[in-house]
């Protein structure tokens, strides 16, 4: 019987680590005592430039004192034990230096550093998940870091963009340019083809909340990631797979981001003061304007009482309600969109108190931040806004008893208001529905609404009151869908506690206890009376969603750390320790419509309510060991495992192992060891596993309540498999660091394997059976590989200028080889426009759609012979030949045959003409022609800084390339839809020529041909055209900075100050025909409580460009203070 | 530095305790659903029947919906092109995103229909069914279901487990399902008759009335693609006399059965019928049937009754109760006048006039139209009347495929313009995991 089990078992974990706190705390006296003790101080310069090194980390080797240098290198450390002791320099970027000193007891010593920059980074320190600092040079696998000291001038206020392009093999997914939306992180693509493909998130050591969402609405998504005050963050390390993550057990397959707060230093108090000013807008170069044209196209009025006179009518009324001279059947254009956009602002403040003393240490910030995007609904008295809203807190304290004992407390605190857009594929998303407008269609309405009206024309495309000025053909409005406003509040607490003990200087005993929560409340709203142009039949008397989501994970994880030598030669270092953690997810809310009157703002207030309540909890749990030996400090041997256990099986199911491996030799360190050209080098390789267990209730067959008339009832729905068990990620990684010309350039490349096996699998039974969900299962197989390459070099270090530079690219390739049977699974479920499928023998989320018939030319002669015996039409075409059978002779157009059908047929619409799809594999789909992939070969990013005296130029520019498909479904619509499309210039000018009674027949020729290439809808025309190249290369970021002199900064009463002007987004080169490569359909999800389908969907709803926003371009001001 | 033994045993200690509590917490409850062995429980009798109801309601939702796509009396004018290609006539179409849904709506409904009544029925062997009325229902909503796939597949399977793949029906065998739903209906008749329940024996008749007649529209349809138009009019005894019997046990009045879509999370799919109608406005009625004006709120009637000669009352009467359904419009599933029908048709295939007359001026009396009397022919206001007075019910594309009439927005080389008889497959979902099932039928199979 467990010995905690007299308390409920959601709390004898808190009860447990309360309590070892508790015994912690209550150290023997003795423990505490202190000794006699000196001070040393000093300066820290650049050994190139001789410059002054602020924010140099100046430690006591073995102990927690420490101090951090100034604006002009200084620093001084306080407290130190009498005696000889060793102090360490360390700055990222530079080489760390070692001195020994003697300090004595009530005296001062001087300790001078010059150090040198070192574009080599093995003797970094990074948390591995083993317990304890470790130097990197001793992993066989790469850690990489972000230090946040690095970015300060970088135009970068939330959390996900600080790791935009900077680390080889990490993709920082936006959903679209709506304020506030957060990114999709995906590792190494991904992992697992059911299971959330979120890498997993730790603050201090503590679980957070790795998804976002905005519950139970449309709206575009924040990530709570996002919460996070970037201020805070001191820096952040990324496990990039199986072989690094291996301790970290399961869910850590798809990598790990650990993120690390500041903390203090001893030491006066240190204040930051960081305030910015930012505008924002969107690019509307890449925005087709609503194209149409006057003619006799109504729709339910299609062909008929169609006389040049009528056409004429319509011209001359739109002629009025533009203001200009519209001629019948010639395409004009209005930019319906941009009339949504305006230059957004931001405003960020931002202040750091850090210091301590002997006993203690703090870091404690405040952040606020709000940003009013560029989208506007005020021309159109509307509610909807695009806001954003933080304010956070973050208070560290560290309490050192005495020197062997440290008690921390971490703690994060973020209170977010978000207003959003009901967005991307939405009917009655606004910049939807102004992409879906035809301006032929446009009116105003008497002043009774219920008429067209010229006299009620306040402005060019304005009405006095309503009407519909962007002419919507169904759905909406644009002006009644801005009456909707949808917003989120949410709050995200995180907290840790923990105890480092060193009893003896080779034992190392850490405790964390912490608990992450979240709490959001979403809103959707629509008012009563929102019908204002007397259209919308969606909720004229009002609608509201609630939904409340709580997320909440504690954490418990302790370690032991037992380093030691093993003679002269070897070095042991044995980690023994147990993590677990505790996720519990509720989501509750309801809906209701049709409120009695205005002002009523509360579901209750509805005459069609609906409720819904979903728990899920999931409880984590393992064992590790991990023992790394070390030969003569240059070869390094790691082995070790963890055992986990998980609820999805219950108490009896045993647990699974994921055992670990690694050598990492550094011949550059054996003495002897003199070249000059390789400075440094470092080979690697490690082999790991990880992975990921099913949903904490996919085993069980069950029902789920859906009431009917008679009341409540049940309904099939989990199909359940009793034999499920974990999926494992196996990953094998070898590379290699080299540091060139006195490490003044590093160079690291890797090659990563991957294989998932048992891979859960939504396997789709046959719905006959009843049960039409999917159910996993441990059937599939995907394999995949990558390379990572970063290249940095410092190129010109002197007094008054530096250059350096970096590059990083990682290619990835990923594979379904065995989805043991199961037929291929669609994401988006019937949605049949989103073509995303896991299918073996693909990229996951690869693409399938029609084709249109192509020239003969393409296949081999078998299969050309066997397309062209194709009963109703050949399936590919001789030279002349096109994918038309107007006539319907069975064989397939030639221009003359066109010309000759147009002869007859002088009014033809577009919708009618029928291109022609083949069916290459001759297998009856004709959707099932590979189209591309969603993820691309190869991405990266690029830049560097150039200072000059006081000024600094940073930049970073992030690209994609190499068979990067994109379903630009935008454009598609747009080109092919006969009522909410074919108002792209193209697409009208093809329609209006094709309808135009008067146009020639060669004209409708040259037009249907055309068509031919605009044609995209799936399923029942040629999907492949809406297919495009999303290769890019952005402008991410771009700053220019002064630094003041301590003189000028004085002149303000700081110690230092720097004013950076910068830009984020300022530049786009793309091959993509859509508005932006970036944008995606799908955005951050939760990682739990997600159904099969909504699984798949979170993971492959991928490259989809669904009427989404494009990136905003945001430029600021910024001034850096510090006291 | 001098070890403190005692803190590290502590420590140790600690941890082991920690793992012990852990393995404890390992086990967690799921309150969202229940496990499919609470329905053993015969207390979740009504629940069974109830979640019967709602998966009927669900699929039958979608059924409706696409099949009236399909016909003339409504009008595609949105963004979704699968229901476009099914308003042109495309109803065979495996990949269409909308036959699909349909396919998994009424999938879960025949489990449902049959695992209901199976439990149920050993209930009542078991005597733990406190109600055996629920088990009346459960026949006859699984005969409606029956008929429902009868009536709209030209193919179909029918697993016996959950997992195991099941061979299909075959579309020449299709017409067995009606033999099933007679089977529940027989079932179900003496426990409503002993129960006393009017209404529910009233449904029962009006279902094997149903079952009678839909299967002689079938046999005329079937195989597909070769109807004889002119052999068009049901002749059904047995379809006769259940109508009789069920319009004296439902009265006189005009008795509609409906199933009802409650708010909670019922519709499912991309567009549901009176979502995508009055919500999404992507259906319009079909402009010769009547229009409706969302600015000004009106409703025009452009159907003329052939012998009043003004805006038909009924299709307004079905229109407004469909409009101001919003999303949540009940289906009609039959009814006093579908019994009326039934027997007005059989008389006039059995050249009773009279009958036919008797029949048709009852149904014409619900809207107070003048009574029929020769004024037009009996056949044409027989097509007239079952087009008007089953509106949005899914009903009329069949009368177009056994009359020889076509809808103008049917696409010369559709199915239904090419194969008439046609109706939904087995769609790529099922025969994708299902190896029994792998070539559609051709026309004509």
């Amino acid at each position: 019987m467990p010995l905690l089990a007299f308390l409920p078992h959601g709390r004898r974990l808190i009860a447990l680590t309360a309590g070892s706190v508790a015994v912690l705390l209550a150290l023997p006296a003795h423990l505490t005592a202190q000794s006699a003790t000196g001070s040393i101080e000093g300066t820290v310069v650049d050994a190139g430039s001789g410059r002054q090194l602020p924010n140099v980390q100046v430690v006591v080797t073995g102990t927690r004192l420490g101090a951090q240098t100034g604006a002009r290198g200084e620093y001084r450390i306080g407290a130190v034990s009498a005696g000889p002791v060793s102090l360490t320099a360390r700055l990222i970027g530079y080489a760390p230096v070692t001195k020994r000193v003697t300090v004595i007891a009530g005296q001062t010593v001087r300790v001078d550093f010059s150090v040198s920059q070192s574009a080599v980074t093995l003797s970094d320190v990074v948390v591995t998940g083993t317990g304890g600092a470790t130097e990197e040079k001793k992993l066989g696998n790469t850690v990489a870091k972000i230090n946040m000291d690095e970015l300060k001038t970088a135009p970068v206020v939330k959390a996900d963009e600080v790791l935009q392009g900077r680390v080889p093999g990490v993709s920082v997914l936006p959903t679209g340019g709506v304020t506030g939306q957060g990114a999709r992180i995906r590792i190494r693509g991904s992992a697992s083809l059911s299971q959330s493909t979120n890498p997993i998130i730790y603050i201090d050591g503590v679980r957070a909340d790795n998804g976002g969402g905005f519950g139970g609405t449309a709206a575009p998504p924040p990530s709570r990631l996002n919460d996070i005050d970037p201020e805070s963050i001191e820096r952040i390390e990324i496990l990039k797979g199986a072989a690094a993550a291996t301790l970290y057990g399961t869910e850590a397959s798809n990598g790990v981001i650990q993120i690390f707060t500041k903390k203090g230093s001893a030491g006066a108090p240190r204040w930051t003061v960081n305030l910015e000013r930012s505008l924002s807008q969107y690019p509307t170069n890449r925005l087709q304007p609503n194209a149409g044209y006057a003619g006799c196209h109504l729709l339910g009025n299609k062909l008929t009482n169609c006389t040049p006179a009528a056409a004429q009518a319509q011209a001359d009324s739109l002629s009025a309600f533009f203001g200009t001279t519209i001629t019948p059947y010639v395409p004009f254009q209005q930019p319906f969109l941009s009339e949504l956009f305006g230059t957004g602002f931001g405003n960020v403040a931002s202040a750091a108190l850090s210091g301590g003393a002997d006993k203690i240490t703090y870091y404690t910030s405040g952040r606020y931040a709000f940003e009013d995007g560029p989208f506007t609904s005020r021309p159109f008295n509307g509610n909807t806004k695009d806001q954003d809203r933080k304010i956070q807190g973050t208070l560290n304290l560290d309490l050192f008893p005495r020197d062997n004992l440290r008690f921390g407390v971490r703690t994060l605190y973020s209170d977010s208001h978000i207003e959003g857009i009901s967005g991307n594929n939405n009917i009655y998303s606004p910049n939807a529905l102004a992409l879906y407008a035809k301006p032929e269609r446009a009116y105003c309405l008497d002043d009774t609404g219920l008429k067209h009206s010229l006299d009620n024309i306040a402005s060019p495309g304005r009405c006095t009151g309503s009407g519909n000025a962007f002419g919507n053909t169904a759905f909406a409005t644009v002006a009644e869908a801005l009456q909707s406003s949808i917003y989120q509040d949410e709050t995200h607490f995180n907290a840790a506690v923990s105890t480092h003990y060193t009893p003896f200087a080779d034992l190392l005993f850490d405790v964390i206890v912490g608990i992450d929560n979240t709490t959001a409340r979403s809103i959707s709203f629509l008012p009563f009376g929102n019908a204002i142009d007397n259209f919308t039949q969606n909720a004229p008397d009002g609608s509201r969603n609630l939904d409340v989501t709580t997320f909440q994970n504690i954490t418990f994880d302790t370690k032991a750390n037992w380093t030691r030598s093993l003679g002269t030669r070897l070095t042991s270092g044995l980690v023994v320790g147990a993590q677990g953690f505790i996720t519990d997810s509720k989501s509750q809310g309801g809906s209701n419509r049709n409120f009695p009157g205005p002002g009523l703002e509360v579901i209750g207030a509805g005459n069609q309510p609906s409720v819904y309540e979903s728990i899920v909890k999931v409880v984590n749990a393992g064992y590790f060991a991990q023992e790394q030996v070390g030969l003569d400090n240059w070869i390094f041997l790691t082995g070790g495992a963890r055992y986990d256990f998980n609820s999805s099986f219950g108490q009896s199911a045993g647990g699974v192992i994921y055992p670990k491996a690694s050598i990492s030799v550094v011949p550059s360190d054996r003495p002897g060891w003199t070249s000059t050209l390789v400075s440094t080098l470092r080979l690697r390789a490690a082999i790991g596993s990880s992975g990921r267990q099913p949903g904490a209730f996919d085993k069980f067959t069950t029902y789920s309540p859906l009431p009917s008339q008679l009341g409540g009832g049940l309904f099939p729905s989990n199909l359940g498999n009793q034999n499920l068990k974990p999926e494992v990620s196996t990953e094998t990684e070898v590379g290699a660091e080299a540091g060139l010309f006195r490490d003044k350039v590093s160079t690291s490349v890797s090659y990563w394997q991957r294989r998932v096996t048992d891979a859960l699998v939504n396997k789709q039974f046959p719905i006959s059976g009843g049960f039409t969900a999917t159910q996993l299962a441990n059937v599939g197989r995907m394999d995949a590989h990558g390379v990572e390459l970063n290249v940095q070099s410092f190129l010109v270090n002197r007094k008054n200028s530096s250059v350096d530079v970096f590059a990083n690219g990682a290619y990835l390739f990923q594979k379904v080889t065995s989805l043991g049977g199961a037929p291929p699974l669609k994401a988006g479920g019937s949605y049949i426009r989103y073509r995303n499928f896991i299918k073996e023998g693909y990229a996951p989320g690869a693409t399938f759609g029609a084709k249109l018939v192509s020239p003969c030319s393409q296949y081999s002669s078998a299969q050309a012979a066997a397309l062209r015996a194709n009963a109703a039409y050949p399936m590919c075409s001789n030279p002349g030949e096109l994918p038309y059978d107007l006539n319907h002779d069975g064989k397939l157009d030639t221009p003359a045959d066109l010309l000759a059908y147009f002869q007859t047929h002088t009014s033809v619409d577009p919708g009618l003409l029928n291109p022609l799809r083949t069916d290459e594999n001759l297998n009856g789909d004709f959707l099932d022609h590979y189209t591309g992939k969603p993820t691309p070969d190869w991405q990266g990013g690029f830049g560097g800084h150039v200072r000059f005296g006081a000024f600094q130029v940073g930049s970073l520019f992030e690209y994609k390339a190499g068979n990067y498909m994109i379903q630009d479904l935008t454009d598609a619509f747009r080109q092919a839809s006969p009522s909410i499309g074919r108002n792209t210039m193209e697409a009208a000018q093809v329609e209006a020529t094709l309808l135009n009674p008067a146009s020639t027949p060669e004209q409708r020729t040259d037009a249907a041909i055309k068509w031919l290439s605009l044609v995209a809808l799936s399923p029942y025309d040629g999907i492949a055209n809406q297919m495009s190249s999303g290769d890019f290369v952005r402008w991410r970021e771009l700053s220019l900075t002064y630094n003041a002199s301590p003189f000028v900064a004085q002149k303000v009463g700081a110690r230092d100050m720097t004013i950076t002007v910068a830009a984020r987004n300022l530049k786009l080169w793309t091959r993509y025909k859509g508005v932006d490569p970036e944008v995606n359909e799908q955005g951050v999800t939760n990682s739990v409580g997600l159904g099969n389908q909504a699984a798949l969907d979170a993971n492959f709803i991928d490259a989809i460009d669904a009427y989404t926003l494009p990136l905003q371009r945001r430029f600021s001001i910024s001034v850096r203070l510090g006291f | 530095m001098k070890i403190d033994h005692a803190l590290l045993r502590r420590a140790m200690a600690l941890t082991l305790m920690a793992f012990a509590a852990g393995c404890g917490l390992l086990d967690v409850s799921n309150p969202n659903n229940v496990n499919s062995t609470a329905l053993d429980n015969p207390s979740a009798a009504a629940a069974e029947v109830s979640g019967e109801v709602a998966a009927l309601a669900r699929a039958l939702e979608q059924v409706v919906g696409h099949i009236e796509t399909a016909s003339d009396n409504i009008q595609w004018v949105g963004s979704l092109d699968g229901m476009n290609d099914l308003n042109k006539g495309n109803v065979r179409n495996q990949f269409n995103e909308f036959i699909e849904n349909s396919m998994f709506g009424m999938t879960p409904a025949r489990f449902m229909a049959n695992q209901t009544v199976g439990k149920l029925a050993g209930f009542q062997t078991a005597g733990t069914l406190k109600d055996s009325k629920l088990l009346a229902l459960a026949n006859l909503y699984d005969a409606i279901t029956y008929i429902y796939i009868a009536d709209n597949w030209d193919d179909f399977v029918i697993a016996t487990t959950a997992t195991t793949p099941g061979a299909d029906i075959g579309p020449a065998q299709m017409a067995t399902l009606y033999d099933s739903a007679d089977a529940a209906l027989t079932r179900a008749l003496p426990i409503a008759q002993a129960s006393g329940d009017k209404t529910l024996q009233g449904q029962i008749y009006a279902w094997q009335a149903r079952s009678a007649f839909d299967r002689a529209i079938w046999k005329k349809l079937n195989p597909s693609g070769n109807v004889d138009t002119t052999k068009a009019l049901v002749s059904s005894a047995a379809a006769a006399t259940a109508a009789q019997n069920a319009l004296a046990a439902l009265g006189s009045g005009d008795y509609k059965m409906q199933l009802q879509l409650p708010t909670t999370a019922l519709t499912y799919g991309n567009c549901s019928f009176a979502g995508c109608f009055n919500s999404r406005r992507e259906i319009t009625f079909a402009p010769a049937v009547a229009s409706y004006n969302y600015t000004t709120k009106t409703l025009t009637v452009a159907l003329q009754d052939p012998i009043n000669n003004v805006p038909d009352p009924v299709i307004g009467m079905w229109a407004t109760e469909f409009i101001n359904g919003v999303s949540l419009s009940p289906i009609n599933i039959t009814g006093s006048r579908d019994m009326l029908l039934i027997l007005a048709e059989n008389a006039l295939a059995n050249g009773d006039s009279a009958g036919f007359t008797t029949y048709i001026n009852r149904l014409r009396a619900f809207n107070g139209l003048t009574p029929y009397s020769g004024q037009v022919d009996a056949k044409s206001l027989l097509i007239y009347e079952r087009r008007v007075n089953l509106y949005l019910q899914g009903r009329r594309l069949t009368d177009m495929y056994r009359f020889g009439l076509k809808s103008p927005y049917w696409t010369t080389d559709s199915n239904a313009a090419t194969c008439p008889g046609s109706y939904f497959p087995i769609t790529i979902t099922e025969r994708q995991t299902n190896p029994n099932v792998t070539l559609q039928p051709a026309c004509g199979q």
